[in-house]
């Protein structure tokens, strides 16, 4: 069990250590994300219109009021393909100025203990297998990352209609960070046989 | 293999229905949205500045050149620090008027299709395994559901500031999502053996092979059985050699 808790934590560390060149020594992090064109007019106008309530907002909405009756959300949904071809779609994730300020350290504090758990856990589903070469448990591992990649990416570009560049990049990175994890978890597993086997 | 992929096709009609339920009769998927305030106004300055240019847009646009390792970090931080202090931050999808029309069936169609390649990969998972029983396949499943569902969401919630109340529902939607599917396909698979058992045996076999004398003896093969449960018995021609399995 140690051996798989150190292969699990020497692969999440594998996997950060990758996010990390992905993100600033490769454009792989950027791939798709865009600088607003005149940032300082459409900030403004933002803060204008929605001032201290940050949240997620999903636009363009029903144009009703609030609590509106089933009745009339039917005859809003009847008119809403007109909605979408006369004004603009998507989400908007807004946080107010001030709410949110930049603390890099519990960010990247976040990130691996995330990458941490996802590579624990991954190994640790590994040891429940019978996968006994080098290449099987490094395949397991990827194939573990593909689900990961494709579970949350893919819906976003389906019904947000995210870029397939930045849809494609981000799935390809976390994808080779569970490839990274996978190869450190399997060479440090190389003479290790699970349980059972 | 025909086994494993009705398991997984059943498990993920069961995973749609709860996708499905959570986002239209229970609205789970739609905790944490909200409708912009003021949105023509908001809408109007956006049309007029972003215009047909569709795309993800992140804001302020320093949090581009945070990454870059050329533009030293320490400055750009300081500036950003300043920026959020006295303006919004966040990001925008940002789809022009008339690019994305609405095509219920084509995104429903995906999702269905995405939902099951998830569905064939972890049953495919769980096929490498020697669990046996069903609750250990169930909890298996469910464990590669928690990776799936932390993997973008968190350093969503994370690095772009997504809401929790958001985040939550969401994650919870895609494990309830993995649990329907594992309970399903786990009881598709009840009582049998996953594809690898046979390579097991194979191995097996391979193993009791290698470890006989040279002489011609039979190796012990009594521990084996047949899909249907009746013995076989192996005719030795060489330890790598097993095109001689044959039936008793």
């Amino acid at each position: 069990m140690t051996r798989i808790f150190l292969a699990g934590l020497l692969g999440g560390i594998a996997m950060f250590i990758w996010s990390s060149i992905a993100h600033m020594a490769l454009p792989l992090g950027e791939t798709g994300l865009r600088e607003i064109p005149n940032e300082q007019t459409v900030l403004d106008a933002l803060q204008n219109n929605i001032a201290e309530k940050s949240g997620l907002y999903i636009f363009p909405g029903f144009g009703l009021g609030p609590n509106p009756t089933r009745e009339q959300k039917n005859e809003a949904m009847k008119h809403m393909a007109d909605n979408f071809a006369r004004r603009p779609s998507g989400i908007l994730m807004y946080n107010s100025a001030g709410s949110r300020p930049v603390d890099m350290i519990r960010w990247l504090g976040v990130e691996f203990l995330t990458e941490v758990t996802e590579a624990l856990l991954a190994v640790y589903l590994l040891s429940k297998t019978r996968l006994m070469s080098f290449g099987a448990r490094v395949g397991f591992m990827i194939v573990a990352g593909i689900l990961a990649a494709i579970a949350t990416n893919i819906s976003y570009w389906n019904w947000y209609g995210f870029p397939t560049s930045y849809t494609l990049s981000y799935i390809f990175t976390q994808v080779v960070g569970f490839l990274c994890a996978g190869l450190v978890a399997g060479f440090v597993l190389r003479k290790q046989t699970f349980a059972g086997n | 293999m025909t086994r494993i992929f009705f398991a997984s096709l059943f498990g993920c009609i069961a995973a749609f229905i709860w996708t499905h339920l959570a986002y239209t009769s229970l609205r789970i998927g739609n905790t944490g949205l909200q409708k912009l305030p003021n949105e023509t106004a908001v809408l109007g300055a956006l049309r007029s500045n972003i215009a047909e240019k569709s795309g993800v847009y992140i804001f302020p646009s320093l949090r581009l050149e945070l990454n870059s390792p050329a533009a030293g970090n320490d400055i750009v931080t300081e500036k950003l620090a300043e920026k959020v202090a006295r303006y919004p931050s966040g990001i925008l999808m940002y789809n022009a008027a008339g690019s994305r029309p609405i095509e219920r069936l084509r995104w429903l169609s995906i999702e269905f299709l995405t939902e099951l390649v998830e569905a064939f990969t972890a049953v495919f998972l769980l096929s490498c395994t020697r669990l046996r029983t069903y609750l250990a396949r169930v909890g298996f499943i469910l464990l590669i559901g928690v990776i799936a569902a932390i993997a973008t969401n968190v350093p969503h919630w994370n690095w772009y500031g997504f809401s929790a109340s958001y985040i939550l529902p969401y994650m919870l939607i895609q494990l309830v999502g993995f649990l329907c599917l594992s309970v399903v396909a786990a009881f598709v698979l009840k009582g049998r053996s996953l594809v690898l058992s046979k390579i097991r045996q194979l191995q097996q076999a391979y193993r009791a092979l290698l470890s006989i004398d040279n002489d011609s003896r039979v190796p012990d093969m009594r521990g084996l059985k047949s899909r249907g449960g009746e013995n076989r018995t192996i005719r030795y021609h060489s330890p790598l050699d097993f095109s001689e399995i044959t039936k008793a």
